[in-house]
This record gives C-alpha cells, sequence and structure tokens, in this order.
C-alpha cells in the first residue's frame, strides 16, 4: 500500500514569486526575518475536479447538506456588490469589485474541520495589498470580516440557531501574512454562488471555517473579534483555529483528512503542510 | 363476491390459515426476507465503496450506522407490537389475532433482526478502521481517549456483539436464565447509542431527536406495562406478554 506524504500543491513559477513577495516582506519587516519558503514543487496530490469542489460544499447559510448547497444558492444575488474597509484605518474606503486585481493565483488544500479536503486554485488579491491601500492605524491590531444577512435568499438564516450574519477573524499579522488572499476567482473563472462569490477569504493553514464566505465588510479592530462558529460553541471552535493533527475536536479526530473523491483518509499535516511559513507566526 | 366469503362453511382448522394477515405459518419465509434485506444493503454499501462519491467514507458511516439502527429499533419494536396488535386486532373484531399468543411469532423474528443489525454494526466499525484510521492499531485507543464519540461507540459494539453472539438456540439454552438477564442490557444499549448519535451530530443536525422520541415510546411503553401491572395486581389472563 502506497502512502503519501501530503504536500500542498504550489507551482514552481509560484512559489517563486512567493519566495520573491517574502523577501520583499522581510525587507519591509512585515514579517520576521530568516522564514524560508520550502520547495513544494513536487505535487503528490491532484487538484480537485473543479465539478467536485463547486458541488460539496460547506456553506451554512444554504443548508448543513452539503450537495443540496449548489442547488440553493442560485437564489443568491452577488451583483451590485460593495465590499467596505473600515474600522481603525485611516482611509476607509469602498471597493468596486470589478477594479479589484485578480494577479495572484494559489493552489491551497482546503481542509475542513470536518476532516475532509478539497484542493483549489485560487485566484484573487492578498489581503495584505488591499490593507495596506486602507493604511491601519496603531490602533489596530484584528481584522474582523462580515459576510450578508440575507434570510430571503439563504434558508438557515431563516433559523435562530446561529449567530448571523458570519462573522470571522484574523489576527492583523496572520492577515498581513503573504499566504492570506481574498480571491475572487477559482479554476481560472469567477467564484461560484456555492464557493463564496462574489469575494471570499483564503486561509490555507486554517480550518476552512475561517475562510468566510461573501465579505460585505472589512472591520479592522482594537479588540479580538468573536467569529460565528466560536460563538455558537466556544467548546469546539476557537479563533485561531490552525489546523493542527494532535488536538482533536469532539466530533472529528484531526488527525487525518479525506481529499475528496478519495477513499481512503491520508495524514493531516501541521498548519496544513505550511508549518515552514507561518510557525513563526505563533512562536 | 363478498357474498360467497361471508357464506364460506366455518371449520375451525382453516379459519387461522385464511386471514391475509396471519403470518404465522411463514416465519421462516419472512426470516429469509430479512436477511435477503440485509444482503441487499450490505451489497449497496459495496457499490457505494466502489461510486464516484465526493465523500465516500461519510456516506458509508452515515449509511451503515443508519442501518444498525433501524434494524435495532424494529427489535426494540417487537413486544410493544404484540400488544398493540392484540388491542388493534380486538378493536376491529378481527376473526385472528385477538390473543397475545398468535403474535408469538414475531419473538421468533427478534433475535434474527438483532443480528442482522450487529451486522451493520461491524460493518461500521470496519469502516472507521479502515478508512479512517488506516487499520494503524496505535491510534484507536488514543482516538477513543480524545473523543467521547468514539469510545461510546465502542463500547456499545462490543455490548452489542455480546448479544449477537449468546443468540444462537444454543448458547440460549446453555446459559439458562442468566441470557435473560444478560439481554436485558438492550435498554441500557439503546442509550448508549442514542447517545453515540447524538454526539456524532453537529449544530443545526437533529435527525436523533425522531429516535430519540420513538426510544421514549418504546421504553416508556416498557416501564407504564410494568408498573400497571404491579400496581393494579391485574390478572393475567394470557394478555400480558412477559417477553
Amino acid at each position: 500500500m502506497k502512502r503519501f506524504t501530503r504536500l500542498p500543491v504550489t507551482e514552481e513559477a509560484i512559489y517563486k514569486s512567493r519566495r520573491l513577495l517574502l523577501k520583499q516582506a522581510i525587507a519591509c519587516g512585515l514579517v520576521a526575518g530568516g522564514l524560508v519558503t520550502p520547495a513544494r514543487g513536487a505535487s503528490k496530490i491532484t487538484v480537485t475536479p473543479e465539478k467536485r469542489a463547486t458541488t460539496y460544499c460547506n456553506y451554512y447559510e444554504f443548508s448543513s447538506n452539503k450537495q443540496m448547497i449548489h442547488h440553493l444558492a442560485k437564489a443568491f444575488s452577488v451583483s451590485p456588490w460593495t465590499l467596505t474597509i473600515d474600522g481603525e484605518v485611516k482611509k476607509p474606503i469602498q471597493v468596486e469589485l470589478s477594479v479589484l486585481p485578480d494577479d495572484v493565483s494559489r493552489t491551497y488544500p482546503m481542509r475542513c474541520v470536518e476532516g475532509w479536503t478539497a484542493v483549489i486554485p485560487w485566484q484573487g488579491v492578498m489581503l495584505r495589498d488591499i490593507l495596506s491601500m486602507v493604511e491601519p492605524n496603531e490602533n489596530a491590531k484584528y481584522v474582523k470580516f462580515h459576510s450578508v444577512f440575507r434570510p430571503d435568499e439563504m434558508p438557515m438564516q431563516r433559523t435562530g440557531n446561529f449567530p448571523w450574519p458570519y462573522v470571522e477573524g484574523l489576527r492583523l499579522d496572520e492577515a498581513m501574512h503573504p499566504l492570506t488572499m481574498l480571491a475572487t476567482k477559482m479554476y481560472e473563472k469567477p467564484l461560484t454562488k456555492q464557493n463564496g462569490a462574489p469575494i471570499r477569504l483564503v486561509v490555507p493553514w486554517k480550518y476552512g471555517y475561517k475562510s468566510i464566505k461573501a465579505i460585505t465588510r472589512i472591520e479592522l479592530t482594537q479588540n479580538q473579534p468573536v467569529g460565528s462558529w466560536q460563538q455558537a460553541v466556544p467548546s469546539e471552535y476557537d479563533f485561531l483555529a490552525n489546523v493542527n493533527p494532535n488536538r482533536p475536536h469532539p466530533r472529528w479526530s484531526q488527525r487525518r483528512e479525506l481529499l475528496l473523491g478519495e477513499k481512503r483518509k491520508r495524514k493531516t499535516l501541521m498548519y496544513n503542510g505550511f508549518e515552514s511559513d507561518v510557525a513563526a507566526l505563533y512562536a | 363476491m363478498a357474498l360467497k366469503v361471508m357464506s364460506r362453511p366455518y371449520t375451525p382448522d382453516n379459519e387461522v390459515k385464511r386471514v391475509w394477515y396471519n403470518a404465522a405459518p411463514h416465519v421462516s419465509a419472512i426470516r429469509i426476507i430479512i436477511y435477503l434485506s440485509a444482503f441487499f444493503l450490505t451489497l449497496y454499501l459495496i457499490y457505494c465503496f466502489y461510486a464516484d462519491l465526493p465523500n465516500t467514507y461519510q456516506t458509508m458511516m452515515s449509511l451503515s450506522g443508519q442501518y444498525s439502527l433501524i434494524y435495532f429499533f424494529i427489535v426494540l419494536a417487537i413486544t410493544p407490537l404484540r400488544r398493540w396488535c392484540v388491542i388493534l386486532c380486538q378493536y376491529l373484531k378481527a376473526r385472528f389475532g385477538k390473543r397475545l399468543s398468535d403474535w408469538n411469532w414475531l419473538i421468533k423474528l427478534r433475535r434474527s433482526l438483532g443480528v442482522v443489525s450487529t451486522h451493520f454494526a461491524l460493518i461500521h466499525m470496519l469502516i472507521y478502521l479502515w478508512l479512517e484510521l488506516d487499520w494503524s492499531f496505535g491510534e484507536i485507543v488514543w482516538d477513543a481517549q480524545q473523543r467521547p464519540v468514539v469510545a461510546i461507540g465502542w463500547l456499545s459494539f462490543l455490548v452489542l456483539t455480546l448479544l449477537a453472539l449468546t443468540s444462537p438456540d444454543i448458547v440460549q439454552k446453555k446459559l439458562k436464565k442468566n441470557w435473560r438477564v444478560l439481554h436485558r442490557s438492550i435498554y441500557p444499549l439503546t442509550l448508549l447509542i442514542l447517545l453515540h448519535y447524538a454526539l456524532e451530530e453537529k449544530i443545526g443536525e437533529s435527525a436523533v431527536v425522531y429516535w430519540v422520541v420513538l426510544s421514549l415510546v418504546l421504553l416508556l411503553h416498557r416501564v407504564w406495562f410494568n408498573w400497571r401491572k404491579v400496581r393494579a395486581n391485574v390478572y393475567d389472563d394470557g394478555m400480558l406478554a412477559k417477553r
């Protein structure tokens, strides 16, 4: 039986550009020096087929049935859409999504807290590029993301068993990390509604519930925001939510994960395989 | 047509046989149908493994667990079902089935159904060991320590297996009176299984509620029945099912 070591898939050109970005980041003092991006060119895992990634999703606003969501999401209207960035910033702005660049392309494994993974090529923009546009002031310590509240389009928002609208948060240094991105496309096509159209967060070393979908507002805050899952079940979901195979969830052993379409589970890696990139953030 | 049936001469010998809902003579056939149903459900599980599903592990765990649960609850339902069938037949003034002993054949199916339930629990457990743990036995203990849902799953599987292994006639006869004491552990086992299901569900899912309501009906029926019997000192006219 063949055993795999799971390595995040990143094409050569991308990790080289990432190295360049990291060098720039180190030069700017944004990232601690000495951070080395390991060569991850050797891809042992394949990209999840597009049809699978768009028909098996977790989007609690619509349903808890993962294969039902792409049907229900058809009723969701995504245009017009404005993204507001405000809070502890010097220049609060409203972004027109069409002007956002989508030149950053990354293939990340999206690790759901429920023990499955989809490997998806994302296109979008690094969050730090957006945040540096609005110039966070000295009070800004955290970034809080707000999703939409539209009970007439999102069936589960009509029930009161979850703190709607969906909210998530990152530390400012996590948000500034070059791996963190805002995606507007996947598989070189505009995001589908069930995958978080028109704009979503992608944080590859954290569980999927941190990567909030359909963002309407990015708020920089002084105090640590409380994520929706953290608020709903504080004993099971924490703020950091870093992928950690040694820290089990009461329902899902985080030791292993199922790559969508495969039969057997694979071993989960620390920080979802990005340990050398992000471990310094939590040292 | 109806008049013809009504005017058929009465013979005590063929009365029982003619009523369509008297399944007593067909117990062996019904048992074969039960085993066949389990066989086809098992085939479907095997199909699920080879089918191109997004999350094979989740699908197979969920299906095998639910199959086991369904057969388990049929086992639990048999005693109340016998009593309710008698009440129903008396109410309808039916030609057959007004006595408890008319429904004794249901008891004969109970152990077979329990074995089928154990069969699916075994599949449930093997899928967990194979697809989740990849046969790494070092992780079995770790996982059971970390996750209460797994620990309770193991405990209920052990109890269920013990009941299945003591199900054959030979074992039943050897254990004599102890057999019934041992097999009363099905009641705490019900609670364990429901707890296992409840711990597995996440916020927003509530399928376990229906099973809890069903088990309350089936278990409280027994409590109420025994309480009534003791309290009112009811004369046993053959209508009190002791089993």
